[in-house]
């Protein structure tokens, strides 16, 4: 089974990633395309626990009605990013948004095309898991997520800017 | 000048490491080619067609005589002995090894110094006037706002991926030297009726394959609320900047496709949320950041008798009235003044400084200013605060070291880009063009009676030599491997702001001399008075250049 980072940690990930609408859907621990997971939602409700939705660094969260309504995402266990390229910094403020506009708490995952020399910012940006291709060093790559001890910005890890908490100010 | 707490100091040193051990997994394999890439970008390492080349990041321009010396080092250990000052007021050195880079960085954080963002699609050094905090017509400082916009974009999370490049500049005065209407974001420090600081934000303005002079989004912005706007438009940038094809991924294609309008809008909607929230600037840090800026203690001087004394001088000596002329310019703190040594000597590459020379300028710097100097966008180096009963002595220092070439502002202060002879992009050489310039123009009294003329050049449309915006802009394009030079005129990077316009079919290297020749000619039959090359072109326009040029025919 592969390895996810997740919150630092290497673990064993039991998500099961469904590409297409017409794969079968295992009964739990699923994560679904963005538009099948909206059908879902809006006919069935919030999600239970089991299950979670994917998007493409490039797809356009602003224009998913479901995620602008408030209870969808209250229940939601996981949101996967897929980056096609690792330069897409879609994805970057895609997961800010997720995190502090529509106020998303559970798991926030990076997969697709992203290399260790990003998680610090990923972090910041709000994703907390990492499906990193390079397998075998996943415990070192992890070191990458303290790469820095501080930074200037407002961000999902720390909402305030370094200079509201200088020494001197 | 500002200085590095510890919070500064440990986020570059740990940008050190972080780089170091990027470049131990590139050289051993684990790193591809394709991913080192954007990282060692973002580091400030090209590699380009004959070694690479490291750009450092000068703030804003600002450098103290202790950076200069380290950086006079460095050059020696790593490097040729010299450095290169680019167009973006950053420092450039040309033949470093990859793997001493980690080294480099690791000197030049000892001295406050990094490479971070110097290059890549992300938030680059922000740049402003030379003249901050000594000229008469500032309104406000940008210094400590250029500050608070470096350490806001320094490893920005969310933007460090964005489609393309992006540069931003401050004005803070009436005159523009900033060029702040031909960068990505333009921010114009202003004051509003009841007498506020606050700023105009222009947006997607900027030089390359399609030049644009920014609009104005937002017509006063409060203080506070710098950064979060700032946010906002880097988010819509960075969400809907196109990112299929390059050559339309600045903002400035954004911008024109939604509408200044339409853009400005979004910016609103998303800074609704952002707005008043931690990012807000508070009333202390911008109080903080000034102290770094504020009066470094002027004496009270007799200006009338300074300048007595400096007339007195200059009946005497043709040449050091003559730099006093083109090269020193009157602070607003009476009795001092701002000189710039002058880069463009005959027959050295446009912004280059050998070893000694750094060292000689941060000892003029120490002697004669407050330990501090400015670089420009046109490549040269400034001392400010000199007291204006020491210019005798320090021109006479200034010319042993050969800056004291009193061409500031002249045809043959040319602003050229590295071009064939170094840069893999470039379709044509451009410093060899300069350098046949300089040669043929080497009569100071002729050149000194054209007055002002920015001469531009660039080796090709990324325009890194800004031809689009000199009096006289000069384009190289390569014609089935040949190099060929298109000429342009009428460009203007100060506040009325003007992209030159083609004279005709480009000319060959051997004729582009001559070609400038023909210009200067209907120039001086042309102008009225004491009017300057680009006043007499916007009356007379491009017809009768052209046919000076082309012949009539044409
Ligand atoms: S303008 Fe072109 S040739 Fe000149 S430095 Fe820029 S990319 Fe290179």
């Amino acid at each position: 089974m592969a390895l996810v980072l997740k919150n630092g940690i290497a673990v064993e990930d039991n998500w099961h990633f469904i590409d297409t609408c017409d794969e079968p859907v295992p009964n739990d621990f699923y994560v679904l395309p963005l538009a099948v997971w909206q059908h879902q939602f809006e006919t069935h409700g919030p999600s239970d626990g089991t299950h979670g939705f994917w998007i493409n660094s490039d797809e356009d969260i602003s224009n998913c009605s479901a995620i602008q309504c408030s209870k969808a995402l209250e229940a939601e266990s996981i949101i996967a990013i897929k980056f096609s390229n690792f330069t897409d910094g879609r994805g970057f403020s895609t997961a800010r948004l997720l995190r502090e506009r529509y106020h998303y708490q559970g798991e926030l995952r990076a997969f697709g095309h992203i290399i260790r020399d990003q998680l610090f910012m990923l972090q910041r940006c709000g994703f907390d898991a990492f499906a990193l291709a390079e397998q075998d060093n996943l415990q070192s790559a992890s070191s990458a997520l303290s790469d820095f001890s501080n930074a200037y910005q407002v961000a999902v890890d720390q909402p305030l800017p370094l200079f509201r908490r200088r020494d001197s100010n | 000048m500002y200085i590095y707490d510890h919070y500064d100091h440990s986020l570059i040193r740990e940008r050190v490491a972080q780089y170091r051990s990027q470049v131990t997994r590139y050289l051993d394999g684990q790193l591809s080619e394709e991913e080192f890439l954007p990282i060692r970008l973002q580091n400030g390492l090209y590699i380009q067609r004959l070694a690479p080349m490291l750009r450092i990041a000068v703030p804003y321009g600002l450098l103290s005589s202790r950076q200069l010396r380290k950086l006079a080092e460095v050059s020696r250990l790593y490097d040729k002995g010299y450095v290169h000052f680019t167009t973006r007021q950053n420092i450039q050195l040309n033949w470093p090894r990859l793997e001493d880079t980690p080294d480099i960085l690791e000197h030049l954080a000892s001295v406050e110094m990094h490479a971070i963002q110097t290059s890549g699609n992300c938030i680059r050094n922000t740049t402003t006037d030379q003249y901050s905090g000594v000229s008469r017509d500032e309104i406000e400082d940008p210094r400590p706002w250029c500050e608070i916009i470096r350490q806001w974009s320094t490893l920005h999370p969310e933007f460090a991926f964005l489609p393309r490049k992006f540069k931003i500049a401050v004005c803070g005065s009436t005159e523009d030297r900033a060029a702040f209407l031909l960068h990505d974001i333009g921010v114009q420090l202003k004051t509003n009726d009841s007498g506020e600081l606050g700023f105009e934000i222009f947006v997607g303005g900027g030089l390359g394959r399609t030049p644009m002079i920014g609009a104005s989004i937002k017509e006063f912005l409060p203080q506070q609320h710098l950064l979060t706007y700032l946010d906002s438009i880097l988010r819509i940038y960075n969400r809907y900047g196109n990112r299929q094809n390059k050559y339309k991924a600045r903002i400035k294609i954004l911008v024109k496709a939604w509408t200044p309008e339409v853009f400005a809008q979004r910016v609103e909607d998303e800074w609704q949320h952002l707005k008043e929230g931690p990012a807000t600037l508070t009333e202390r840090e911008i109080a903080r950041v000034k102290t770094f800026f504020s009066d470094p203690g002027y004496s009270v001087v007799d200006d009338d008798a300074a300048n007595r004394e400096l007339d007195r001088l200059r009946a005497q000596q043709r040449s050091f009235s003559r730099w006093l002329d083109r090269n020193v310019i009157d602070q607003k703190q009476l009795g001092y003044a701002a000189v710039t040594l002058s880069l463009k000597p005959m027959g050295v590459p446009p912004g280059d400084v050998t070893d000694s020379q750094l060292e000689a300028i941060a000892d003029l710097a120490d002697q004669f200013g407050k330990s501090e100097i400015r670089s420009t966008h046109n490549q040269n180096v400034v001392i400010t605060d000199v007291l204006k009963t020491d210019l005798f002595d320090l021109w006479q220092a200034l010319k042993k070291y050969g800056m004291a070439t009193p061409n500031i502002g002249t045809l043959t202060d040319i602003i050229c880009c590295p071009g064939g002879d170094y840069c893999s992009l470039a379709n044509a050489k451009s410093i060899p063009v300069a350098e046949a310039i300089q040669r043929k123009f080497d009569d100071l009294d002729y050149v000194h009676d054209l007055g002002d003329i920015e001469l531009n050049i660039s080796g090709c449309m990324n325009a890194c030599g800004h031809h689009h915006v000199g009096h006289i802009g000069i384009l190289g394009v390569d014609k089935k491997g040949e190099e060929w030079y298109q000429i342009q005129l009428g460009g203007s990077a100060s506040k009325s702001a003007s992209l030159g316009k083609v004279l005709g079919p480009s000319l060959a290297r051997g004729a582009v001399t001559g070609g400038i020749e023909s210009l200067l000619d209907v120039y001086v039959e042309n102008r009225l008075m004491d009017e300057s090359f680009l006043a007499t072109y916007r009356r007379i326009g491009i017809e009768k250049f052209k046919e000076r040029v082309y012949g009539s025919g044409a």
